[in-house]
């Protein structure tokens, strides 16, 4: 039972460190909740960060486009290095709810920073599985990772496709005339297609080299970027991917609720 | 008991007074009642307030400057050389990052590049939020209270006056009423909801942990995002591994001495007090130590529901 | 409206959906669902297969419009409904090509780069999925369905009896008449109603909701759901206003309706 006396009593006695390292998580105790119902013990707090540049101007559109992206791609690749190795080596399986930041300052420059709590499995009979595998970077929150467990799922990790797609400013201003028509532009409606098709294979292709069985929460995020003699668009897809349970999708028994809330009214409004 | 009310023109006594004369809360009805779950009532809003001037190491400007400062030719042929030495030798993080086209020293200012940890900007905005942190503690124990929930921390520059920043903390005592008074009270940045939360997973809160971490960095052509060097750096990524580092050391020390481990931290980074091209990298963490009670814990599983939404 | 002719799909889409095809008949699901509604979705007795998307990158024409008359732009309506439905097809037939049961969790989206005057962007994507015990979904039209819904309005709707057939969708550009100086300088000062502002406002709404509902008919669907009415005036200026009504066309699939009395509950959490 809770107990607060108790608690309290044990405030009035010194604390006395011990050799066991300090656990550090920033998960909130409800987050911590979540994870402890489904075996997970934080363990650190784990970073990784990375940083690339490129030029922005498209003169030849493939050689360009490629570089813009690769850059992209081996940012987000080193911040993900740099914080498995350091979940390894706190002999963790894995983080949770991992922040993900992409700054992009200057403009032709990112840098990817990713932050979170490496967590370890524990068995409520003190058992510690074994690990296997390479550990996993989620930016699920506690609460998805805690559902997708109850629900038979594990994570793979996050990732990620991008493409960059370029059009000289001429060619395409050339061909918007000024016509009474309604007309469907075909070049640049496939250059775009074929661009997001591109990043959504990338990322689809990571998770299948992880041998995983799908990804979840993708979230296509579309830049784009103009200059005097560019039009460009950066395509970047980022998802988690997750393996299936071996009986399947286990059922959850979601109930209905009606929600006798409202939301909390703002004493001091504008106007 | 004692009296051991403040004397008048201290901030804590003007706290008891406020509080006795009318009691405030700044809790929601929600987190109110969590907290009368578990046993607590609250007592009244607590806040503590410091004034710091900002001291930064390297508040020049051009690497320059630094040259000068630092003394020329040593350590690698590099005119601040010195200096970065120096720091490492005191066990600070310092790197130089020469030009990547492999310019001379000379007329090439911006393409050299270093970073450094500063020391000097980090104890000050420490040093804000400690003061910060004891005066309200000082308040909460003129009150009587076992703790205070709720804790939030930030600051502000001051506007008008470079390099001064106020620092706030703010905060709901809270007392258990058939409890005689801890030696200090618990500080918690945890909302009643997530204190009762905590109580419930066998941890009571014993106080605040606080790690900061800066790095001055003066980056290189690479760095810079110039047009003239383009590809993966590793300044800014180090930098910021470091300043995070330094800031995870921290937080783990300062819990160390008050409990088994560290939750609910609330961590943030930034680029913080620019100069032209250069920038100090803060990493700066917050969080709760806890200890155990009890090992003994109710099972739990939460329930997922569906709401219907209006 | 018009029929838009079978799509060829770039050749880049072919080639992503094929990959995900596993060996032994699997294959790698993606989906921009949230898990909240990926878990719905599966306890819905459904499967998602992939992320699908079709878009048009559309040169809208001009037409001139009378300063003083309020009327429907009939040309701007049909590229308005021409662009969405050649995005919304090619988007069906990469669902298509997954053999799927229907698309969940559509957006519709319309975006404007940089690129020259009266040119957009229109996008639609979504979640192809695919039932677990292999009964068919497809509608009338033979098409697997489509819906904007969320995982978990398509959970809620299929827990009350009902079976999403498709989106619907209905627009109208039209444009406000300007007042003439005269009749501005007439009601200055007045508080009144402007009745043929009113009435064109009206007449607007009233058309594109009377066509969401005759595609709905179409679809022999008996209710449509979740319906919306976004008014926006994109790129044309303040006095040209498309009113677009969507929703998802629903079928009944059971006689009862009812559902297990919800449990109320208030949150402790804020």
């Amino acid at each position: 039972m809770p107990d607060l006396v108790a608690a309290l009593e044990m405030l009035r006695t010194p604390f006395h460190a011990g050799d066991q390292p300090t656990f550090l998580s920033d998960l909130t105790v409800g987050e911590l909740v979540l994870l402890e119902e489904v075996d997970y013990r934080p363990v650190e707090i784990v970073s990784g960060a990375g940083s690339a540049s490129w030029y922005p101007q498209f003169t030849t559109a493939g050689t360009e486009a490629q570089m813009w992206g690769g850059a992209i791609a081996s940012a987000i690749n080193s911040a993900r290095e740099g914080i498995r190795s350091e979940v390894n080596r706190r002999g963790a399986d894995g983080v949770v709810a991992m922040r993900l930041e992409l700054e992009r300052e200057p403009v032709n420059q990112l840098t990817c920073t990713m932050l979170g709590t490496a967590v370890r499995v524990e068995h409520r009979s003190g058992h510690h599985s074994a690990k296997g595998g390479e550990p996993f970077t989620t930016t699920l929150s506690a609460r998805d990772f805690h559902l997708l467990a109850r629900a038979g799922y594990r994570a793979a990790g996050i990732v990620l496709g991008v493409s960059v797609v370029g059009f000289a400013a001429r060619s395409a201003s050339q061909s918007l005339g000024i016509s009474r028509d309604n007309v469907e532009l075909e070049g640049q409606t496939n250059a775009l297609y074929s661009a997001r098709e591109q990043a959504m294979a990338m990322m689809e292709r990571e998770a299948a080299s992880l041998k995983a069985d799908g990804v979840v929460a993708v979230e296509l995020s579309e830049r784009p970027f103009n200059t005097m003699l560019t039009h460009a668009v950066e395509l970047l897809a980022i998802g988690t991917a997750v393996y299936r349970g071996r009986d399947g999708h286990r059922s959850l028994g979601p109930q209905l609720q009606l929600d006798l809330d409202d939301p909390v009214a703002e004493t001091f409004t504008s106007g | 008991m004692v009296d051991q009310s403040p004397g008048p023109g201290t901030g804590a006594f003007q706290a008891v007074e406020r509080v006795r004369r009318t009691p405030t809360s700044d809790l929601s009805v929600a987190e109110a009642a969590a907290l009368r779950r578990v046993g607590l009532s609250p007592v009244g809003f607590v806040m503590g307030t410091a004034v710091m001037q900002l001291v930064s190491a390297y508040a020049g400007t051009s690497y320059g400057g630094m040259g000068i400062a630092g003394g020329m030719g040593l350590g690698g042929g590099m005119p601040w050389g010195g200096f970065l030495s120096s720091a490492r030798s005191s066990g600070l993080y310092a790197e130089s990052y020469p030009c990547v086209h492999g310019y001379g020293f000379g007329a090439n200012a911006d393409h050299y590049g270093f970073s450094v940890e500063n020391t000097a900007l980090g104890s000050s905005l420490f040093e804000g939020y400690r003061l910060a942190l004891s005066r309200l503690e000082d308040e909460a124990i003129a009150l009587g209270a076992h703790g205070v929930v709720g804790v939030k921390l930030h600051f502000e520059h001051m506007v008008g006056s470079a390099g001064t920043a106020t620092f706030f903390a703010t905060g709901t005592a809270v007392i258990h009423p058939s409890s005689e008074p801890l030696p200090t009270p618990f500080l918690t940045n945890a909302s009643g909801q997530n204190f009762e939360r905590l109580i419930s997973l066998g941890f009571i809160a014993a106080g605040l942990a606080m790690g900061i971490g800066v790095v001055y960095v003066q980056p290189n052509c690479l760095a810079r995002g110039s047009l003239t060097a383009v590809g993966a750096n590793n300044q800014i990524p180090a930098a910021i591994g470091a300043a995070r580092g330094r800031a995870r050391q921290a937080l783990a020390g300062t819990g160390h001495k008050l409990g088994e481990g560290v939750v609910h931290t609330e961590w943030s980074d930034r680029r913080f007090v620019r100069m032209g091209e250069s920038w100090n990298q803060l990493a700066l963490a917050f969080g709760t130590a806890v200890r155990r009670y009890t090992t003994e814990m109710q099972p739990s599983m939460t329930r997922a529901v569906v709401p219907l939404r209006p | 409206m018009t029929d838009i002719p079978q799509q060829q799909l770039p050749a880049d889409a072919l080639r992503r959906l094929k990959e995900t095809e596993e060996p032994g008949g699997g294959r790698l699901f993606t989906s921009d669902l949230t898990v909240n509604e990926f878990l719905l979705v599966e306890e819905a007795g459904f499967t998602p297969l992939g992320l699908v998307m079709g878009s048009s990158i559309y040169q809208i024409g001009l037409q001139t419009r009378r300063w003083s008359q309020s009327t429907e732009l009939e040309k701007l309506t049909q590229a308005m409904y021409t662009a969405r439905e050649l995005a919304m097809t090619r988007m069906e037939e990469e669902a298509d090509v997954l053999q799927a049961d229907g698309i969940v969790g559509v957006r519709l989206d319309v975006n404007y780069y940089e690129w020259g005057r009266s040119t957009a962007e229109f996008i639609a994507v979504g979640t192809a999925v695919k039932a677990k015990d292999g009964s068919s979904w497809r509608n009338a039209a033979g098409k697997p369905f489509t819906s904007d819904l969320s995982g978990q309005d398509f959970w809620t709707l299929l827990q009350a009896g009902y079976a999403p057939l498709g989106l619907v969708l209905g627009t109208c550009v039209y444009h406000v008449a300007h007042r003439t100086f005269l009749s501005t300088m007439a009601t200055t000062g007045r508080a009144t109603e402007l009745p043929n502002f009113t009435q064109a406002l009206y007449d607007a709404r009233e058309r594109a909701m009377a066509r969401m509902e005759e595609e709905a008919e179409r679809l022999q669907a008996n209710g449509i759901v979740g319906v919306q009415l976004v008014e926006k005036s994109h790129m044309w200026g303040s006095h040209t206003i498309e009113f677009l009504a969507i929703g998802t066309g629903v079928r009944s699939i059971r006689d009862d309706h009812v559902v297990p009395p919800p449990v109320p509950v208030i949150s402790m959490d804020h």
